[in-house]
């Protein structure tokens, strides 16, 4: 909060600077044509209005990045030609606020005894200016580029106390136009010659606005080394002490950091992060720490016909075909994310990320002949899912099955074969099937999605680092590996389709889905394991190498 | 009194009016600062193209300073960089991009004010971007390792 009255102060102090040069004319000669102090207070609130707004818009976010600086500057001029020119050309002006009711509507909005002295073009012209406010000021910077991005309503406040100071010179000015006005009785006459000669004062001041004139004025003075109250302001900035730490660089190569994030390295102190795959240093915390979304360990089944859930809940299958088909629905998934289980004495770990959609069933035996149990250590990398292993405390990434760190940096769990179905399905396939029970030993209402429409809706609780947008981004695709290649296919356009035969790096394969169930065969006929997952989570792992095979287009 | 108030004002619009015209009729149509700029250009140090870029070593750090003409900040960093050019390392080039010119470049850093270093590779693949380095010493103390 110490930088609060310097931002006032760098307010006041822009005023002597170049940057605010198409400015002072406009208010000084705007303020000046028009009648009473009411209209002076309210080019400066709208230009106060416009400043922050403007400042938010073009130069607190990325949103109109794309638009030139020029459009700016021509869309600023030309609205202060207009208005110069409703001041030359009087008759016009009351044309024009005649036929559009605009002075009347603006008029009700302020003050509705005010109808008659006309609060349109006040508005309009303090309006204007936001768009070609670019202040010189440092302090004005450090709040933008510090401040906000750390905190909004900090950077906002100190966003207004700047604007204050600005706007309070700004009034000064105003308000000295006016007195003069109101001093020669001549010049209150609207069609008299010297609101015309301001009239004319405003077109040409817009003109060398829209020109982009101004700007090289504005250069010309700078490179002179007529640089304003910019020394002054920086030397008092150097000498208080403002509270704001010099922010870091902006790192925008996304996966070069070399610092694990703090909650990771707090949470696994033992891990050598030297050794890391440096994708974990783009993780975050999604939230509940580690463990905080309880992985189940020696799962408890019922049998299907005790399970009331509908039969359109999505379920993770293992069918073995020797002993009971397990089913492990979504609805209790989504609140344990992993599930540490052992199918005809193989070690696995079912997994499901609810963020990323990707279903995927692990073996969870260690490259060293080990079998391990994995829970979830709280960190996301582009919505996906960090596992760790409780033998080593590796970390995994879910929907590659690689090592990011410990141990095993580098190698990949191997993919355990498994069907994505719902329980309709289940219940007409496999009647003697068991379901994973709601009696897990944790307090969890499995009614309710804690995630709510995610998986339907087109929001990110943590947007990807890239949005492919070939395919809506939550789209449910089939996910396997030929030879090297990665493949991924839209799940229902092949679950419709029935079938798709096709060549991935000169290899064939074939793919089938039958009752719901998909097998995927290389050309040997040997059958491949897969697994599911989100379009957008999909494709930021394998935007330049991934193969998308699409049963639509063949 | 009403005399010495009209006077003010008068002046300052005057001013204003000076500072509107005057330049132009000083310096003409040459671009007002490029003169100004070139002087201080070397290697190392120099405006921004797809050529300049191009003769970065591939092992050279890249600075593209977004810089304005109008900024004044800018401009005391710009000429504290063409006074210092000797202090520039081997392998670091600064080029200096028009702020109000290069729409493509901001999007392509995500550049949102005036007085911005983007740090790349000498592909131009983006690394950092920071604010407001004072001198060509911060600039060149605030270039992440990579």
């Amino acid at each position: 909060m110490e930088l609060l009255p310097l931002s006032l102060l760098a307010g006041v102090l822009t005023v002597l600077s170049p940057c605010v040069l198409p400015l002072l004319p406009v208010i000084l000669a705007g303020s000046a044509a028009e009648s009473g102090r009411r209209s002076a207070y309210l080019i400066i609130a709208s230009l106060a209005v416009s400043v922050i707004a403007f400042t938010l818009l073009i130069r607190g976010a990325s949103a109109l990045l794309g638009v030139p600086t020029d459009v700016w500057l021509i869309v600023s001029g030309s609205l202060v030609v207009f208005i110069g020119a409703t001041l030359a050309f009087p008759a016009l002006w009351e044309r024009i606020s005649t036929a559009t009711g605009l002075n009347r509507a603006t008029g009700e909005l302020v003050d509705s005894s005010a109808k008659r002295t006309g609060m349109a073009r006040p508005l309009l012209l303090g309006l204007s200016l936001g768009p070609i406010f670019t202040s010189c000021s440092p302090t004005y910077g450090l709040i933008l580029a510090a401040v906000l991005p750390t905190s909004f309503a900090v950077g906002f406040a100190n966003l207004l106390a700047y604007t204050v100071g600005l706007s309070a010179v700004m009034l000064l000015i105003a308000l000295g136009g006016q007195s003069v006005t109101r001093r020669m009785k001549w010049a209150v006459d609207p069609k008299g010659v010297f609101r015309r000669g301001l009239g004319g004062l405003l077109i040409a001041v817009g003109l060398l606005i829209a020109t982009g004139v101004v700007k090289d004025v504005e250069a010309w003075l700078v490179e002179r080394g007529i640089l304003g109250a910019v020394v002054l302001e920086q030397g008092i900035l150097d000498q208080v002490d403002t509270g704001v730490d010099e922010p870091e660089p902006v790192r925008i190569d996304g996966g070069r950091q070399t610092e694990p994030p703090a909650f990771l390295a707090q949470q696994f102190p033992g891990i050598d992060w030297q050794s890391a795959d440096p994708a974990i240093f783009q993780a975050v915390g999604g939230g509940p720490p580690r463990d905080g979304i309880p992985a189940l360990d020696d799962p408890a089944f019922v049998p299907l016909a005790q399970v009331v859930w509908g039969d359109e809940v999505q379920a993770i299958v293992l069918n073995d075909g020797v002993n009971a088909v397990r089913v492990y629905p979504y609805n209790v998934l989504i609140w344990h994310e992993i599930v540490n289980d052992t199918v005809d004495g193989i070690p696995v770990a079912v997994t499901f990320c609810p963020l990323c959609g990707s279903a995927i069933v692990f073996e969870r035996t260690l490259p060293n002949g080990n079998a391990t149990t994995f829970g979830v250590s709280g960190g996301l990398i582009d919505s996906n899912m960090i596992m760790f292993d409780r033998a080593t405390e590796g970390l995994w990434q879910q929907s590659t099955g690689r090592a990011l760190a410990g141990e095993f940096v580098g190698t990949e769990l191997a993919l355990h074969p498994f069907q994505l179905l719902t329980l309709g399905d289940v219940r007409e396939s496999y009647p003697d099937a068991r379901v994973l029970s709601a009696d897990t030993g944790f307090a969890r209402d499995y009614e309710r999605n804690p995630y709510g429409d995610y998986d339907e809706n087109d929001r990110f609780l943590f947007p990807p680092s890239t949005l492919d947008e070939r395919y809506p981004a939550k789209l449910i695709m089939a996910a396997f590996v030929v030879g090297e290649q990665r493949v991924a296919v839209p799940w229902l356009a092949l679950r419709e389709a029935g079938s798709l035969e096709a060549e991935v790096d000169g290899r064939a394969v074939s793919l089938r889905v039958t009752d719901g169930e998909l097998v995927v065969r290389d050309a040997a006929g040997r059958s491949l394991p897969f697994y599911f997952e989100m379009w957008f989570s999909w494709a930021v792992q394998n935007q330049e190498s991934g193969v998308v095979l699409d049963p639509a287009t063949g | 009194m009403r005399k010495l108030v009209i006077g003010i004002v008068v002046v300052i619009v005057a001013a204003v009016l000076a500072f509107a015209f005057v330049p132009r009729a000083t310096a003409p149509s040459a671009p007002p600062v490029a003169s100004a700029e070139t002087a201080g250009f070397s290697e190392r140090y120099q405006q921004y193209s797809e050529q300049a870029l191009a003769e970065a070593g591939p092992d050279d750090t890249v600075v593209l300073f977004f810089s304005a003409a109008w900024c004044a900040t800018c401009k005391i960093l710009r000429d504290d960089i063409a006074a210092n050019q000797q202090s520039i390392p081997d392998d670091v080039r600064i080029l200096l991009v028009d702020f109000d010119d290069s729409t493509e470049l901001k999007q392509q850093y995500g550049v949102v004010s005036q007085h911005t270093l983007v740090q790349a590779d000498s592909a131009g693949e983006g690394i950092a971007r920071w604010n407001a380095s004072r001198s060509l010493e911060e600039l060149l103390a605030t270039i992440v390792v990579v």
